[in-house]
C-alpha cells in the first residue's frame, strides 16, 4: 500500500523510522485525515485537507526539501514552517489578462493558512 | 460536415451553484484536471464571455485550442472550441426537486468529410473525455461535501478568490448567496 493510502484509527503512534523524506504519510487522526511529512530536518504534521477548497493534500506536491507544498487542485504552494499561502501560480494567467473590471473580485493573497498540528516525539516515536 | 448529437445527460446530488462555481472557476483546469489539460491562460474576458486558449490532450495528442464561452445566467454555457476542427457544446445544468442538479451537454462538430465515417468513434471518445473530467470535478465536489459540507461553494466568492464572470454569477444567486451569509461569510 503506497504511503499516501496508510489511514489508521486512533491513536496514531508512528515509528520516527519509518517516516521516509520526500514522502507524504495519511493518517485518520481523531477521525480527521492528517498528513505527516519531513521538511528538511522538522517534521510537518498538518490537516491533510487544503485550506482553500478542501483538496487533498495526501496528493500534494513536496517542494524545496519539504519546505513547501503545493495542492494537486489548483497549485496552491504552501509554507509548511507558517502555513501562509506563498504562491497561486494561477495569478499569472489571470491578473496579466483581465480586462473586466470585477467589483467582487480583489486581487490579494488569501488570509488562510495551511492548517499545522502539534505532536510529539516520544522514545522514538511519533504521537499524534 | 455537421455533426450534432448529445454528449451526456446525467445527474450529480449538489446543488446546480456548485456546478456552476466549479464550471468557472478556471484556477483548476490545468491542476485537477492536468491529465488532460496542460495548459490553460485567459486570453480576453468581458463580463459574460471569455476567450480562452487551453491545451487539450485527446489520445497521444495535445491541441492548442482556443475557446470562446460564453455564460448565459443563471446556468447554461456555450462554447466554441477551433481544435482539432471546430465544436460547439451547449452545456446546461438544472435544478432538480430534490436538490440536485441535473446536467445536460450537447455538441455540434464540424467534421472534415474524411472523418465523417468516423463520427460515432469521435463522439464515444468524448463521452470518455467528458466522463473522465466531469467525475473528477464530481469527485471534487463529494469530498468537499464530506470535509466541508453539502453545497460548499462559498469558497468562490471570497474576495480574493477569482471566478470568471465572478459579478455575473453573483447577481444571478444573489438570493442564494445572501441566504448563506453572503459576503461577510465568503471573507478570506
Amino acid at each position: 500500500m503506497a504511503p499516501s493510502q496508510r489511514v489508521r484509527s486512533t491513536p496514531v503512534q508512528v515509528p520516527l523510522s519509518s517516516l521516509r523524506r520526500g514522502r507524504i504519510y495519511n493518517f485518520e487522526v481523531r477521525g480527521k485525515p492528517v498528513i505527516v511529512f519531513w521538511a528538511r530536518d522538522r517534521l510537518v504534521v498538518a490537516s491533510e485537507i487544503c485550506p482553500h477548497i478542501g483538496g487533498p493534500l495526501a496528493e500534494a506536491r513536496l517542494e524545496e526539501d519539504g519546505c513547501a507544498l503545493r495542492c494537486p487542485w489548483h497549485g496552491y504552494k504552501y509554507d509548511t514552517a507558517t502555513g501562509a499561502v506563498l504562491d497561486n501560480p494561477n495569478e499569472r494567467f489571470i491578473q496579466n489578462r483581465l480586462k473586466t473590471a470585477y467589483s467582487t473580485y480583489r486581487p490579494a493573497a488569501p488570509s488562510f493558512k495551511l492548517n499545522l498540528l502539534p505532536y510529539e516525539i516520544k522514545n522514538g516515536m511519533v504521537c499524534l | 460536415m455537421k455533426f450534432a448529437f448529445r454528449l451526456t445527460e446525467d445527474d450529480y446530488d449538489y446543488d446546480v451553484l456548485t456546478a456552476v462555481t466549479a464550471y468557472l472557476d478556471c484556477e483548476h483546469y490545468a491542476w485537477l484536471h492536468a491529465r488532460n489539460y496542460s495548459h490553460y491562460e485567459i486570453l480576453e474576458d468581458g463580463p459574460t464571455t471569455s476567450r480562452i486558449i487551453q491545451h487539450s490532450k485527446y489520445w497521444f495528442l495535445t491541441f492548442k485550442q482556443h475557446h470562446f464561452r460564453e455564460y448565459f445566467p443563471p446556468s447554461e454555457f456555450r462554447m466554441a472550441s477551433d481544435k482539432p476542427f471546430p465544436i460547439f457544446t451547449h452545456t446546461r445544468f438544472a435544478a432538480r426537486a430534490d436538490g440536485g442538479v441535473h446536467r445536460t451537454v450537447d455538441v455540434t462538430m464540424q467534421l472534415p468529410w474524411v472523418l465523417w465515417p468516423l463520427r460515432g468513434l469521435l463522439a464515444a471518445h468524448l463521452r470518455r473525455y467528458d466522463a473522465r473530467v466531469y467525475g473528477e470535478d464530481a469527485a471534487a465536489a463529494a469530498r468537499r461535501a464530506k470535509y466541508l459540507g453539502k453545497n460548499n461553494w462559498l469558497w468562490a466568492f471570497r474576495p480574493s478568490q477569482f471566478l470568471l464572470h465572478k459579478d455575473a454569477v453573483m447577481a444571478a444567486f444573489s438570493d442564494q448567496i445572501a441566504a448563506r451569509g453572503g459576503a461577510t461569510a465568503a471573507a478570506d
